[in-house]
């Protein structure tokens, strides 16, 4: 029917629209990553074959429909044998094809599987990724015992060396969250009592968004990840930067009077910020707060007046979150938030 | 209409047994006896119809959650309704819709297409319905008052555990899920028992309609199946209870989280072709209708059922790649999950070599059949993409299941659902379903559902995950969104279409006659709707389609009682008669039985004395049930085994 | 009442209105049943040896530490779960008796076309309540109250709390359910025994009867399975 074929036909072209379009900051057929680019490969197999397919039997069944009307209506309960045993041939041919098909896709998963699973790990960076309701608390560890000091925590932004394999170590402290950056990798579950892995290598500079895939209650749509892939320089500068404790603030100045405001309120109960008193372990590492372009697990661009909403009334923004409101005099917040600001 | 065959004379029997069949099988009048029934009519299509209700219900939720995603940070909903409502919605279609409609086609549809006249055990059939009503306005009462479970319907421990889902919602979940879960194997174990049983004579296995064998199968494995989600929940409500507070899916004291997803899986993976094998069954029957001649390849399509039934239960880790499983044993569930697609294929083969072979005849029950290849396949072969282990960790999880799911379901299951019930509305009812109005609502329902989600596989692939009740506007997928959310009116619009010309139809409709489609199986070889008897004299069958084959010279059965409830039993293989059974009457203790049943599981949402105490009530209720009553004895004869009828095997 | 019709006809008034075992649907019935309960049980287990393969080979059950001295391996007392599968299994041929009597009950009363022994001519009718059939049914209904009883003192010779651990929870579990299970099956035997009681044991009571004993080898079965895993596992592994 003419309607059936154009139904068809746009969809195909929808279909077909996938790979060109989109996003692609989050794209699964955006691949970064040598993973991603493997699977995208895979993806594109069986994409074609199932297109293939889909368009044989909608042609058969298509075909059928133009050639088979009009006739008797007298049932036939015993169609002729001929007929039926060269029917009979046609299925079982196509049974037989769909078997081959089936196989040949089972091999190039495996294939891509062994693949994308054999990511030699060269190089020691290790970064701690533990999952959190609603945020992502991302731990570089030191392999060196001598240097365990160059051992850092911050927040959801993850900074990694381009064209370097990273091995990241997943867990949760609290339900079961899912650690996903579709440019770079399929994801891996993070599972509380369960220590996961993914191996992953970003092979061109940018930046990728990842969102946790695991619905983890009222805040899941809002806990986004950045993964930022750079220059082997750069990263060692970024790494050097956020080894070092907080800023200090100059005596007497507005900084100064907010870290004040900061350490005697409830704030410090759960945040850290190194080298100051604040030791909270519960909510995100502040110590480097102003070097993130987003705050709130990647829901808004890191402004001072966003930031000013999000420390007084963060159930406004996203509700439900573990963070209690913090009413705050003007006075207290403006330098309060000059503190925050001088986190870099 | 398609022309019926004008020269098969329905068997006669007189006007006095008629009468008094109709006095014996007749419920009670008035509200009692609505309550009391055991008419497997009436019980099927009031599975059916409350099913539709829920379709309704979790409809009414999904609009409003496509309201919210429809832009950006969107103030439609809250995180904590949206949670809510997307919980209920999969829960409602799961538990209350897509599996009891099907029972409810099943328990309509088997006794007449075995030719008896109800299904094997009555009262129990009036249990389940009732426990399956409560069970859906538990949740319905529980999402009304704020205490909806919104933990997701595959509520996912430590999330709905005891220390991260405080309060009772979880609760709500699980004792409704067990509660409707006995309704379901309630009604299995009926549907087994009646097509085992109480076949017409010389209907052999190799003679039985697809559908009774999809039915089956289909009740098997919900034998198999329906158990791991009420032990999976059961062990939940565990954990959760105060007092009781075991550790089943505690880590910190050796429970496993991943316990509870392969439990659960295990149940939630057959539970789809549960779902959807009744829908082959009802394309196995609409489609020889529809091309005026047999079904190609029966064999193969009931051995693929089969088939079907045995590697569904192989594929559940499919479910759980994005888990620290070891990879070898992802890699054969992924050899199973694509082998799966063998036997399904084998279906579509056949059916469309039974459209190659026929004469078609497009009427709105085909239109659906069609709209079902368009749709299906799609959804099948985006599962074929998900079998694969490395495309399914990256789009698991994300729009793209959804858009799978929903094809699946939809277009495997719900399309052909739509197609039987224009196809067996004109039996239910003895009116047809308007044609043309028919038209506008397969287009209606066809685009609408290609337009919400078609574009759900985009999303997927461009990162959108499931179950997020907003996204920022630079993530770009408000544009797809608005479109799915326009879709999902129009596919609104389609059903709402269905229910107004259902419900005009019934006054106004096109009476039908017995058999307004010409078709071959035995429900329509009686009026329309069927009398409570279904049929005056039992039939007897020599093939496959017993309308169609009847030239007048096939035998009935005559000498079973008139004044009360008996029917025939033949035996299982070559359905030789065997004896007769005396079925059970109208009794109000099912009812009572199912009203202390759900007592139990809302008492256990609250305190675990409600199993010891509300056990002696359901014990109570179900001791008056079987308690013997003052029946009329069946009468006893001499006793000779009678000829069977043209001897049992093709 | 006659029937016309225009095509032959098969008379099934001369077939039998009752028989027993799997000719019948509630045989069939109560096998779908039994089914259902054996997935249900051998899920548990499942469960059981899955959780099982989370600990250290040697450490399960799992150490006990909150009593005083902690016990390293708190495996449950062996003397009241042994005692009670032993009886468990006694009943057996007490109800395969039972079962067999009432069968024969049945066979006469069919070949004498009556449905109970009072319908039957008065020289050759079968007794209205057999002795084994009455004698055994509330044997087996006292053994089965011993039983529950035995169980219930056997949930705290586990030596662990319910809610202790994991292991714990499911060991309770397989225990208690099963003890739901003897439950229902000794208040049907009771039900049954009140029903001949009042009545007679015709036809229909000796096909219930039966049925039940059935479900009872069943139960007994299932308890034999529980009792290797829930006793002998922890010490063999």
């Amino acid at each position: 029917m003419n309607s059936r074929a154009a139904t068809l036909a746009a969809a195909m072209a929808l279909l077909a629209a996938a790979g060109c379009a989109g996003p692609e900051r989050h794209s699964v057929v955006d691949p970064a990553g040598v993973q991603a680019d493997r699977i995208h490969g895979l993806w594109w197999l069986y994409l074609a074959v199932c297109v293939a397919v889909y368009v044989l039997v909608m042609a058969a069944v298509a075909v059928a429909l133009v050639r088979r009307r009009g006739g008797s209506d007298q049932p036939l309960t015993a169609p002729p044998l001929a007929a039926e045993v060269r029917r009979g041939i046609a299925v079982a041919g196509c049974v037989g094809l769909t078997v081959v098909t089936l196989f040949v896709l089972l091999i190039a998963d495996f294939v891509t599987g062994r693949r994308i699973d054999s990511l030699a790990r060269e190089g020691t960076l290790t970064v701690r990724v533990t999952g959190h309701q609603w945020w992502w608390e991302v731990r570089y560890e030191e392999s060196d015992p001598q240097q365990q000091h160059n051992a850092f925590t911050t927040a959801n932004e993850i900074h990694i060396p381009t064209g370097r394999a990273v091995r990241f170590e997943l867990e949760s402290t609290d339900v079961i969250h899912s650690f996903w950056v579709p440019n770079l990798h399929g994801k891996t579950d993070m599972i509380p009592g369960h220590r996961t892995k993914t191996d992953i290598r970003a092979d061109r500079d940018g930046e990728f968004w990842g969102q946790c895939a695991e619905f983890c209650g009222h805040q899941h749509a809002n806990m986004r990840l950045r993964v930022i892939a750079q220059p082997e320089a750069e990263f060692q500068k970024w790494l050097a930067e956020q080894r070092q404790p907080a800023r200090e603030s100059a005596p007497k100045s507005s900084q100064d009077r907010g870290k004040g405001v900061f350490m005697k309120s409830s704030c410090v109960l759960c945040h850290t910020i190194t080298g100051t008193q604040a030791g909270g372990r519960v909510g995100p590492d502040l110590t480097h707060l102003a070097s993130r372009p987003r705050i709130a697990a990647g829901t808004l661009e890191n402004t001072r007046g966003n930031l000013a909403e999000w420390v007084t009334d963060p159930h406004g923004i996203k509700p439900g979150v573990r963070m209690p409101a913090n009413p705050l005099a003007p006075e207290d917040l403006h330098v309060l938030l000059d503190y925050l600001e001088s986190l870099k | 209409m398609i022309a019926a065959r004008p020269d098969h004379p329905a068997p006669e029997p007189d006007d006095a047994a008629r009468a008094a069949l109709a006095r014996t099988w007749a419920r009670a009048p008035g509200l009692y006896g609505w309550i009391t029934t055991t008419s497997h009519k009436d019980i099927g299509l009031r599975f059916v119809v409350t099913a539709f209700v829920f379709l309704a219900l979790g409809g009414i939720l999904a609009l409003a959650m496509r309201l919210q995603l429809a832009t950006p940070q969107g103030r439609a909903l809250g995180p904590d309704a949206y949670n809510q409502f997307f919980t209920t919605h999969g829960t409602t279609m799961m538990f209350l819709f897509a599996v009891p409609v099907m029972e409810g086609m099943g328990l309509y549809l088997v006794p007449l297409m075995v030719g008896t006249r109800n299904d094997c055990f009555p009262l129990l059939m009036n249990f389940g319905y009732y426990c399956y009503l409560f069970a859906g306005l538990m949740l319905y009462v529980a999402l009304v008052l704020n205490t909806g479970p919104d933990m997701g319907w595959f509520s996912y421990v430590p999330l709905s555990g005891p220390d991260y889902s405080p309060g009772k919602r979880v609760d709500v979940w699980s004792q409704m899920v067990t509660l409707v879960e006995i309704s379901t194997l309630v009604g299995a174990v009926e549907i087994i028992a009646t097509a085992f049983k109480l076949r017409a004579p010389g209907m052999s296995l190799n003679r039985i309609p697809l559908f009774v064998w999809t039915m089956v199968v289909t009740s098997f494995m919900i034998v198999f199946a329906m158990p791991a989600v009420m032990l999976s929940s059961t062990m939940l409500a565990a954990d959760r209870l105060t007092g009781i507070s075991t550790h089943f899916y505690n880590q910190a004291e050796g429970g496993d989280a991943l316990l509870w997803q392969h439990l659960f899986w295990f149940f939630a993976h057959p539970e789809v072709y549960i779902i959807f094998l009744p829908a082959t069954g009802f394309l196995a029957t609409i489609i020889p209708t529809f091309t005026r001649r047999t079904i190609f390849g029966y064999p193969a399509l009931v051995l693929s059922l089969v088939a079907t039934a045995f590697i569904g239960f192989g594929v559940w880790v499919h479910h759980m790649f994005a888990t620290p499983l070891p990879r070898v044993g992802q890699g054969v569930f992924t050899g199973a999950s694509l082998m799966i697609v063998i036997p399904n294929g084998i279906q579509i083969f056949c059916w469309v070599a039974t459209l190659w072979g026929g004469r078609i005849r497009v009427r709105t029950p085909m239109l659906f059949v069609l709209g079902f290849f368009a749709a299906f396949l799609i959804g099948g072969l985006s599962g074929v993409l998900l079998a694969s282990v490395s495309i399914d960790v990256q789009v698991h999880d994300t729009f793209f299941v959804v858009a799978h799911l929903h094809y699946v379901l939809i277009g495997g299951a719900v399309f052909p659902l739509l197609a039987a019930v224009y196809y067996w509305y004109p039996k239910w009812t003895g009116r047809m379903l308007g044609e043309r109005t028919g038209w506008v609502v397969f287009w209606l329902v066809f685009i609408g559902f290609n337009l919400t989600f078609f574009p759900m596989h985009h999303l997927g692939i461009w990162g959108m995950p499931r179950r997020v009740y907003t996204y920022l506007p630079e993530q770009g997928w408000h544009g797809l969104n608005l479109v799915a959310t326009v879709g999902s009116w129009v596919l609104a619009m389609g059903l709402l279409l269905l229910v107004v010309n259902a419900w005009w139809s019934r006054r106004y409709g096109e009476v039908a006659g017995p058999d307004p489609w010409g078709a071959g199986t035995l429900e329509w070889a009686t009026e329309s709707p069927p009398p409570p008897y279904n049929f005056a004299s039992l039939p007897t069958v020599r093939g496959r389609e017993p309308v169609w084959e009847d030239d007048g010279t096939t035998p009935v059965v005559t000498g079973l009682a008139t004044d009360t409830r008996e029917v025939l039993v033949t035996t299982l293989h070559d359905a030789a008669p065997d004896h007769r059974y005396h079925m059970a009457g109208d009794s109000v203790w099912p009812f009572l039985a199912a009203l202390a049943t759900a007592g139990i599981f809302v008492g256990l949402i609250f305190h675990p004395a409600a199993f010891p105490i509300g056990s002696v009530a359901t014990g109570l209720a179900i001791i008056g049930w079987f308690w013997p009553s003052k029946e009329p004895e069946p009468i006893h004869h001499e006793h000779e085994r009678p000829a069977v009828p043209d001897g049992g095997g093709e | 009442m006659t029937v016309t019709a225009t095509r032959p006809t098969i008379d099934a008034s001369r077939l039998p209105a009752e028989v027993r075992d799997g000719r019948t649907p509630a045989w069939w019935g109560n096998v779908l049943f039994m089914t259902i309960e054996t997935t249900t049980v051998a899920l548990l287990l499942a469960s059981y040896f899955y959780l099982w393969r989370n600990y250290p080979q040697d450490q399960w059950p799992p150490p006990q530490g909150n009593t005083d001295p902690p016990i390293l391996k708190p495996v449950p007392d062996l003397l009241l779960g042994t005692v009670n599968v032993l009886l468990l299994v006694a009943t057996v041929p007490l109800m395969r008796l039972v079962d067999r009597r009432c069968g024969r009950q049945f066979d006469d009363l069919e070949k004498l076309h009556a449905t109970k022994p009072s319908k039957a001519p008065p020289g050759k009718r079968p007794p209205a309540r057999p002795r084994v059939v009455m004698y055994g049914m509330l044997a087996v209904f006292a053994l089965g109250c011993i039983s529950l009883v035995l169980r219930w003192h056997e949930f705290p010779a586990l030596n662990v709390r319910w809610n202790e651990n994991a292991y714990a929870s499911l060991v309770w579990s397989l225990l208690g359910l099963h003890f739901v299970y003897i439950a229902i099956e000794v208040v049907e035997i009771a039900v049954l025994f009140a029903w001949a009681a009042l009545f007679e044991v015709g036809e229909n009571q000796a096909g219930d009867i039966i049925l039940t004993a059935e479900y009872w080898y069943w139960t007994v079965g299932v308890g034999v399975v529980i009792y290797a895993v829930v006793y002998w596992f922890p010490r063999v592994v």
